[in-house]
């Protein structure tokens, strides 16, 4: 008798945790604009996600879960992640979609000012171990941005640029000294990127 | 032996070791006048034995400083150029004064040495230097003391100091210690290390040199005996007359290894077939061996099979094929009438069975001598407690019998005797392997089988119960003189033998 | 000693910024090397230009130049953080170059002392040799064995893979 009412009041707690925890998680995991969701262009299969899972609001996300996945897929960034976990709720459906469509879509509200931006090349960031240099150094912007060395690239790829970047001297200020390195960092990549860029264009002219 | 490490123990290298030293300058190298002969030569040699002296750190030392004195005088370069010189040969004296006859710069350039080379001229000092930067440390304080060799290649004191340091301590480098400076070979000779050098790492740097000295050296050898500080001279040996001589020398220490590979006695057997042997015993290829004598792989998928019944019907557990053991052909062709195979004359079945039974005699005739050759090793891994027994018994029979410790010596000389002939009858079953059958193996054979006998028998009067042992004294020695003689005839045939060309081998002696 | 340990750190960390401000001046082509936080000075990070006709030709690859207390006494480590096919990188990026061995510690035995690390070395040079080992492999001791195989029995492969490689670490 006494164990028989152990178990109810037990059950009767598993009940009303779950009830309370799902009072507290979802107001706060509702978007207010969940119904943004619908609005995005989807592909079939993340509509089949969708209907598999049975649910159109976002879940919880945490850090955790968007740091396994960028463990798999680095080049993808976090808001990509996150838009996809919420979704999904999961890491494992997350992660399976990553690998069969090589990418996650970009979040709505998260497009980039430049829409004709080429994405980095999916099946090449999901296989790698590290991000490219571009989305490592957060140059997406810089890509097609006409700073600086655009006009010596542009003309004669190569010398022109390093004596650019002689012109940066060594300075007293540590501020100004990681700036002096950084710019001379970035100047390279995106140099070689826009080299790489053209070289492309050229062989799709002559094919 | 006592008296020798004694000497050796006073004996300091880093105080003692002097390059202004003239006493050795006049003297030849190579001459034995004023070195100490811890093991006197026997004046009338076996066949089997080698010259051989036994030389202390100090005996190293003042040969060294002999040859460079000796190059010094010769070419008229400093005794510092002269060492580094000999270093880069090698401590080879006519390779050197060859080569720097033709081309001297050439040799002084390639070796590392100024070609300026003046001793009084070049003056090595730790001095400060205005405007100075260090180009390792980047360090610019004015009154910095710096260091540069004649390359003028100048570092700070400090710097220079912990990359010879670097050099000699954790990289073990004596040869060749190059200036710090880029792409520069000029080597940091002895005046240079000892002016910058702390003193323990000067030391350390005329450890390693005296160590180069003998190892670059093909007469000399360190005795490979643990702790053990003398090297061994032997003269008459060269790598080319290996394959007729097994040098053995015996060090001050008492340890007795072979001058030509550095292993530990291995007489009668010469190098080279040690080496095949033991590496042959050490191979898994005699497992293989073992296996393909006693299996048969399944012809259709290849699995191992043991046969482990009487019927020539198998059944390959794995792919279920049936074949016949006897010719390995398909059960099926056997038809069902007739259950012994009679398919002598196929083709297939008579290589299986021919490639089978050479497996399984040279697997029988490896174990033959292999099982011997363990068994003598066995035995002499027992020499240890043997001997400990033996002095046991020493000390039982000093009691019992009233005899006086010199009297029980016999015993002693008698476990000594059996621990060599042991050792020698396991190098003579690995020789005999590698021996084609002939007359004079039938020979070498007998001398074998007479040493095992004495040997045998020797060691069974070693293990009589003490009461009797001590009434057995002279049967004892007369048998340790037999034993002894009977190795020491069996060696001297041998050694003949490959120095007469006399011995054939299955293997190709290269 | 610890003070001794102190002034070893010390001399590291002057080297280093005369090592900097050097390559900040007169940066060689193809060369970008400074620390990735001026707060630790003993971890740099480094970009190389792919050696021109050869297929890194065009590429640029990041690498982390890890340094030891006491350098210059000891050489540094490299490591490079991008997909790098080469015989003589390991798969986990780990450089391994003549230069970058202290001449007491070579596992190949191979090496003539005087390719080796001595405190004359700088980071610039390192680089500069990294760049002639991309240009050229040393086959004899190689770091990654399939790459050492492809480069030996299939160069077609080998350029195909190192091209893909360079166009990934460019973002294409």
């Amino acid at each position: 008798m006494a164990s028989d009412s152990t178990t109810t009041t037990f059950i009767a707690c598993i009940v009303i945790g779950f009830l309370l925890i799902r009072w507290f998680v979802i107001p706060s995991a509702s978007p207010p604009s969940s119904s943004s969701t619908t609005g995005t262009p989807t592909s079939s299969s993340q509509t089949a996600t969708e209907v598999n899972a049975g649910y159109r609001r976002r879940r919880p996300v945490t850090q955790a879960m968007i740091e396994v996945v960028q463990s798999i897929a680095p080049a993808l960034t976090v808001e990509q992640i996150r838009y996809d976990l919420e979704r999904t709720g999961s890491v494992e459906l997350t992660i399976d979609r990553i690998l069969a469509e090589g990418g996650l879509p970009l979040p709505p509200n998260a497009q980039p000012a430049a829409p004709q931006q080429p994405q980095p090349s999916p099946s090449a960031a999901a296989k790698g171990l590290y991000p490219d240099l571009i989305t490592r150094y957060q140059l997406q912007t810089k890509l097609h941005a006409d700073i600086d060395l655009g006009q010596h690239a542009g003309i004669i790829p190569g010398n022109t640029s390093t004596v650019a970047m002689k012109k940066a001297k060594w300075s007293q200020s540590k501020e100004e000294r990681q700036e002096i390195l950084r710019q001379q960092r970035e100047n390279m990549i995106l140099r070689a990127r826009r080299k790489l860029e053209e070289d492309d264009k050229k062989i799709n002219i002559t094919e | 032996m006592s008296d020798a490490s004694d000497d050796f123990d006073d004996y300091d290298q880093g105080s003692e070791f002097d390059f202004e030293d003239e006493s050795f300058g006049g003297s030849d190298y190579g001459d034995n006048e004023g070195f100490e002969e811890v093991k006197p030569e026997s004046t009338k040699l076996k066949a089997y034995e080698v010259a051989h002296q036994v030389l202390s750190t100090a005996d190293i030392q003042q040969r060294q400083d002999s040859q460079i004195s000796q190059v010094a005088s010769i070419l008229g370069l400093s005794r510092e150029s002269v060492t580094v010189l000999l270093l880069y040969f090698k401590w080879n004296n006519d390779r050197l004064l060859e080569q720097y006859t033709e081309d001297p710069e050439g040799i002084l350039n390639k070796a590392g040495i100024s070609a300026d080379d003046d001793s009084k001229k070049r003056e090595y000092k730790i001095k400060p230097v205005d405007g100075f930067m260090c180009d390792i440390c980047c360090e610019d304080r004015p009154g910095l003391m710096t260091f540069a060799l004649e390359c003028d290649h100048r570092f700070c004191y400090d710097c220079y100091k912990q990359y010879i340091t670097q050099k000699i301590m954790d990289e073990g480098e004596s040869r060749n210690i190059q200036c710090p400076g880029d792409s520069c070979s000029l080597v940091v000779n002895n005046e240079g290390i000892r002016l910058i050098a702390e003193d323990r790492v000067y030391r350390r740097y005329l450890t390693l040199l005296n160590r180069t000295f003998v190892q670059d050296n093909e007469h000399l050898r360190w005795c490979p005996a643990p702790n053990c500080e003398y090297a061994i001279k032997c003269d008459d040996v060269s790598t080319k007359d290996l394959k007729t001589v097994v040098p053995t020398v015996q060090c001050a220490c008492g340890y007795r290894f072979c001058f030509g590979c550095g292993l530990a006695d291995h007489q009668p057997c010469i190098c080279v077939l040690v080496k095949k042997w033991i590496k042959k015993c050490e191979d898994d290829s005699e497992t293989a061996n073992w296996i393909s004598a006693n299996t048969k792989e399944c012809p259709k998928c290849m699995a191992t099979i043991e046969k482990n019944g009487g019927c020539n019907h198998m059944t390959c557990r794995k792919c279920k094929y049936e074949f016949c053991w006897i010719c390995i052909g398909s059960w099926a062709e056997h038809g069902t009438s007739w259950y012994n195979c009679s398919r002598y004359d196929e083709k297939s079945g008579v290589e299986a069975r021919d490639n089978q039974a050479k497996s399984r005699a040279s697997l029988e005739r490896y174990l033959h001598y292999y099982n011997r050759y363990a068994n003598h090793e066995q035995s002499a891994k027992l020499d240890k407690d043997l001997y400990l027994r033996t002095e046991k018994k020493m000390t039982q029979l000093q009691s019992t019998s009233g005899m006086s410790w010199i009297e029980v010596q016999y015993l002693a000389q008698a476990s000594a005797v059996l621990q060599q002939c042991r050792q020698t009858l396991k190098w003579t079953y690995a020789f005999a392997f590698y021996l084609e059958q002939n007359n004079q193996t039938h020979l070498f054979e007998d001398n074998q089988k007479d040493l095992e006998m004495a040997v045998e028998q020797l060691s069974e009067l070693f293990e009589k119960p003490i009461q009797e042992l001590a009434g057995l004294k002279v049967t004892v020695m007369d048998k340790t003189a037999y034993v002894n003689n009977r190795r020491q005839i069996l060696l001297e045939d041998t050694a003949k033998g490959l120095r007469d060309g006399r011995w054939w081998y299955q293997v190709e002696i290269k | 000693m610890y003070k001794s340990q102190n002034s070893r750190t010390n001399t590291a960390v002057r080297r280093l910024m005369t090592e900097y401000k050097q390559l900040i001046n007169e940066a060689p082509d193809g060369i970008s090397a400074g620390p990735i936080d001026e707060d630790n000075f003993f971890e740099w990070e480094c970009l190389i230009q792919g050696p021109e006709d050869t297929p890194f030709e065009g590429g640029v690859f990041p690498a982390t130049l890890t340094f030891p207390k006491d350098y210059p006494l000891s050489p540094p480590t490299m490591k490079f953080t991008c997909d790098m096919f080469h015989p003589n990188v390991y798969k986990d990026g780990t450089v391994c170059i003549s230069i970058l061995h202290a001449p007491g510690d070579d596992p190949n035995m191979y090496e003539s002392a005087s390719e080796r690390w001595s405190p004359i070395q700088s980071v610039e040079k390192i680089l500069i040799s990294v760049m002639s080992m991309l240009a050229e492999p040393n086959d004899e001791s190689g770091a990654n064995i399939d790459a050492c195989k492809v480069w030996r029995n299939d160069r077609a492969e080998y350029n195909r893979i190192v091209k893909a490689n360079v166009r990934k670490t460019l973002g294409l």
